[in-house]
């Protein structure tokens, strides 16, 4: 059994850091749909990889990945799902080198999708990119 | 030929009841659910978009955008009205009042 690459590495430390019992459950790309009893939840996907070879060796990796944040509410879904990334973040980017796994973890970008219904539903999409180096040879040895 | 006088006759076998400032008539409810906010076809919620139609002359005056309804006992606000074809029959889209399941 061969070791999981650095980046499958850090979408598992991802899904159980932003993990919030009580708050929000937080899952690693799940393909089935939310029902409302599960919401508000988080949803960690990845997204892709970039690789830069400055050496012989390593490959300089940036690693990037969105975190789905939903839920539903009577009116003004974009606050009610505002403590969840805040909480999300604040738990993420106490440690921004995800425990050793990467140099740095940084914000990309937000993107708010929006469902009315019988609740209002929302998705505030935060992309992070997380850089990291590996061999060349074996994506599940980071170096440098 | 049909007319106004006629269109109760269209909800009474299937219409379920519609109380609206404290004056009860019937109207066709529907709550299709469907998944939206799909990621690439998949992690989505699953939502529940009710609705339920009623002759445009069932009150006097119609629910407008944001009053209280109760539809079936299920307490709800008018979320957006809409005609249908010759603007007879009336969609009210429904929502919750609060959070919690359906019963």
């Amino acid at each position: 059994m061969t070791a999981p690459s650095i980046q499958s590495q850090v979408m598992a430390k991802v899904v159980a850091t932003v993990n919030m019992p009580g708050v929000a459950l937080a899952w690693r790309s799940r393909m089935s749909a939310f029902n409302a009893g599960e919401l508000p939840a988080i949803n960690v996907l990845p997204e892709e990889g970039d690789a830069e070879y400055l050496d012989t060796d390593s490959i300089d990796r940036k690693f990037t990945f969105r975190v789905r944040h939903i839920t539903a509410s009577v009116d003004e879904c974009d606050a009610a799902i505002d403590p969840v990334y805040v909480a999300a973040q604040k738990l993420l980017f106490a440690d921004p080198t995800l425990g050793g796994l990467v140099r740095f973890t940084r914000e990309n970008s937000q993107k708010w999708e929006f469902e009315k219904g019988e609740l209002d539903t929302v998705a505030l999409v935060v992309t992070y990119q997380a850089e990291f180096s590996t061999t060349r040879s074996d994506p599940s040895v980071a170096c440098g | 030929m049909y007319g106004d006088a006629d269109l109760p006759t269209f909800f009474a076998d299937f219409g379920v009841a519609v109380n609206f400032q404290g004056v009860a008539s019937k109207g066709n409810f529907d709550r299709p659910v469907d998944v939206k906010l799909s990621e690439q076809g998949f992690g989505g919620a699953i939502i529940a978009t009710p609705a339920v139609r009623m002759p445009y002359n069932a009150f006097r005056p119609m629910p407008k955008t944001g009053d209280a309804v109760t539809v079936d006992g299920m307490d709800y606000t008018v979320s957006e009205p809409t005609a249908e074809a010759d603007g007879a029959v009336v969609c009210y889209e429904l929502k919750k009042v609060a959070l919690g399941c359906r019963a």
